[in-house]
């Protein structure tokens, strides 16, 4: 009775939430997040005994107490933050870029000068104001594409707000686009907040893009979690070519949920790159398709996890057509309590021959009290196929350690540049010169703080 | 300059020793060569100088400079002036080979309160000291030891040894995996080092090394002691006629005692 006691409350809290969201929508927009929510709730809520929850513990998402973050709120909180951040101050800096920056997940800002004509980079909340029958179209499209899912139709009832990007037929940008999204928990709150965003990249045929995507949780002494939902839909048409860049630096407290699919047509090709850092739970789910023969999917990724935090990264990678190649290297760095998750699902179906699927996973373990599961799963359905997939985890190398000493290092400095050492690879990964240097100089932050743990 | 007495040493967690009972004393400026079969105890010996902690000392002491040097950490022992080129050298990915040797080059000299060398000192001397082993500039460029081959991970123990300008420089079979022009420069290298205030232990297999480097003194490590100390005809007789006869020796010796 317990269990429908919890449920009956989260249902009434859900349906709570739906309510404050603007009333003077569009018709479609009202029954397309009742319809959600119907589905969301129709949903039994996560629970460990599912495989795929096994590790992961989601029920601060049902037991919070959660407002919706505001839109009016957030303008107010943005303009009086956005002179004291200096992050922001750098993020703002960089030149020449495409930049939309959103807060508490409302948009803020955009710059987008000198965007080729036809191409888009807008929030959909404006868009459904110039163009209510393309945000429509696409909101459509979206809901039949998969078996439902209870925090993605979540997302779709109460999205708040996000970016919508489209590149004409063989447009190439020849700047990146920085997707900012800053988060922080109002002055006054004692409650947590929730913001769902929404994302659209859809790339016609032969376009090309850079994306950052940089999500910061600012204030990190404030121990009230905030809750961030989003939803990214990726669409490569022949030929299209996206690398996309992804960072993530929530607060210790953050809840940071991010459900991703990528569809990539014929000879399309995907680079992507993750860096998560942050979040008290910080889950980030991959799906990617490779729908069109030829396509290529080359995925890096690292996360760093330190105190109580957990990050999840689940990817699964579906080969559908033939001669469609995945490449994939993931690494975690796991110190104190904290906990990490990696599932490198990949599937390749029947008609995919002349696919060629690699996967590393290789974590790093800094203490016996830190947690890192990884469980790469093959679902190989023909013969014609060269895939290989492995996952190790260790911990700093003593021999090595003994080297750097017997050069005259510190033992801490000698497990601070072996730390740094693993993590290397997967930032030079990184090619934009400006979002390496923020990405790197970030995550060394974080390695050096869990460095200095160690020396004490 | 350094004293072992009656050194005996385990792998860390495990009782059977290896070395068992070894005595050793250097002079300033003397060059030791210890030779000895596979598993003698050569690499073990290098490895407790440098302060490995991967073996544990049952019994005895090593003073080095009047310091007891069982009691320091393996970078104290670097400042002091102890240098080991390993035998196999660790390949670090991720570790630019430049940084590594900078940062290793100035934590030193900090800990010996020298001054810092600046990027454009430190550049010169490594310049220096690669033309003389004949290594190329973009060495540096590379992770350290990080896809290198034999000879490679040897030059950059030595370009090290250079920059980190040790009391006591101890070569674990640094002259295997080198070839024969390297095995030159490198011997005349060690030969331009050779100063009346540093020391050397040369740990090597082949006499080959010592044709190169004229040792003062010849010791033959075998089952964990020093069994014989001689001077360069050691090594001669050893190359000729194998270890075989220490065999003989040392039964001998034991039946001797009994
Ligand atoms: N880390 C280790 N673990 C297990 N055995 C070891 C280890 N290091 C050395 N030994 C053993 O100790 C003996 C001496 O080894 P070593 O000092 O490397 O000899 P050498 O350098 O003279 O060839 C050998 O029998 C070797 O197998
Ligand atoms: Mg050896």
């Amino acid at each position: 009775m317990v269990m429908d006691r919890q449920q009956a409350d989260w249902q009434a809290h859900c349906q709570g939430l739906l309510q404050q969201i603007g009333c003077r929508e569009a018709t479609w927009l009202k029954d397309w997040r009742h319809q959600h929510l119907e589905q969301a709730l129709a949903l039994s809520f996560p629970n460990r005994r599912h495989e795929i929850w096994r590790y992961t513990d989601m029920t601060a998402w049902r037991s919070a107490d959660l407002s919706l973050s505001l839109p009016l709120e957030a303008l107010r909180a943005y303009q009086n933050t956005i002179h004291k951040e200096t992050v922001l101050a750098q993020l703002l800096k960089m030149p020449s870029v495409y930049r939309a920056v959103f807060y508490n997940g409302h948009l803020q800002q955009t710059h987008t000068q000198d965007l080729p004509s036809q191409a888009i980079i807008s929030n959909w909340t404006t868009l459904l104001q110039q163009n209510p029958e393309l945000v429509q179209d696409i909101c459509t499209r979206l809901q039949y594409k998969e078996s439902a899912q209870l925090f993605k139709s979540l997302n779709y009832a109460l999205m708040q707000d996000g970016l919508l990007i489209y590149l004409p037929k063989g447009v190439q940008l020849k700047q990146p686009i920085v997707m900012v999204s800053l988060h922080k928990v109002g002055e006054k709150s004692t409650a947590p907040t929730l913001s769902c965003n929404q994302h659209w990249i859809y790339l016609e045929e032969g376009a090309k893009a850079v994306v950052w995507q940089v999500s910061i949780g600012l204030d990190a002494q404030n121990n009230i979690a905030y809750y961030h939902n989003v939803a990214t839909d990726i669409q490569l048409a022949r030929g299209a070519q996206l690398t996309h860049y992804q960072l993530q630096s929530h607060t210790q407290q953050a809840q940071h949920l991010s459900m991703q699919r990528v569809e990539l047509q014929r000879d399309s090709q995907l680079e992507q790159h993750s860096i998560a850092l942050g979040g008290r739970l910080a889950r980030q789910e991959d799906q990617i398709i490779l729908q069109g023969e030829g396509a290529q999917a080359c995925v890096s990724g690292l996360t760093v996890t330190m105190g109580c935090q957990q990050v999840d990264h689940d990817l699964n990678i579906q080969h559908i057509a033939p001669h469609t190649t995945s490449k994939t290297t993931c690494k975690a760095i796991a110190a104190q309590r904290s906990k990490s998750v990696f599932k490198g699902g990949i599937h390749i179906c029947p008609h995919a021959h002349g696919t060629q699927a690699h996967l590393q996973n290789t974590n790093l373990l800094l203490d016996p009290t830190a947690e890192i599961n990884t469980k790469p799963e093959l679902n190989i359905e023909n013969n014609d196929v060269q895939c290989s997939h492995g996952a190790v985890v260790g911990s700093v190398d003593q021999e090595a350690k003994h080297y750097l000493q017997s050069r005259g290092l510190s033992k801490q400095e000698a497990y601070r540049l072996l730390v740094n050492a693993f993590a290397k690879d997967r930032l030079q990964a990184i090619h934009h010169p400006s979002i390496y240097s923020v990405t790197e100089q970030m995550t060394l932050d974080k390695l050096t703080r869990i460095a200095e743990l160690n020396l004490s | 300059m350094l004293e072992i007495r009656d050194l005996t040493v385990a792998i860390d967690g495990e009782s059977t020793p290896i070395l068992k009972g070894l005595n050793l004393s250097i002079n300033s400026g003397k060059v030791h060569a210890i030779m000895g079969p596979n598993g003698s105890g050569k690499s073990t010996l290098s490895h407790v100088l440098a302060g490995h902690t991967g073996y544990s000392v049952l019994q005895g002491s090593i003073q080095f400079m009047g310091q007891d040097l069982l009691v320091l950490a393996p970078e104290e022992r670097a400042i002091l002036g102890i240098f080991l080129a390993f035998q196999y050298p660790v390949a670090i990915p991720g570790i630019n080979n430049m940084y590594f040797l900078k940062e290793a080059c100035n934590r030193i000299r900090q800990g010996r309160h020298e001054k810092s060398l600046d990027a454009v000192d430190f550049l010169a001397q490594v310049r220096t000291h690669l033309k003389q082993i004949g290594l190329d500039e973009s060495f540096l460029k590379r992770s350290l030891n990080d896809g290198f081959s034999g000879g490679e991970k040897k030059s950059n123990e030595i370009l090290q040894m250079l920059m980190l300008q040790p009391k006591l420089a101890i070569l674990d079979e640094t002259d295997s995996g080198l070839d024969i022009d390297a095995l030159q420069a490198i011997s005349k290298v060690i030969n331009q080092q050779r100063t009346p205030q540093r020391s050397w232990l040369l740990v090597t297999h082949y006499q080959r090394l010592l044709s190169y480097i004229q040792p003062d003194y010849v010791h033959i490590l075998y089952k964990g002691r020093i069994v014989k100390t001689g001077d360069h005809n050691l090594a001669l007789r050893l190359e000729k006629e194998g270890y075989g006869w220490l065999q003989a020796e040392a039964t001998h010796t034991v039946e001797g005692h009994d």
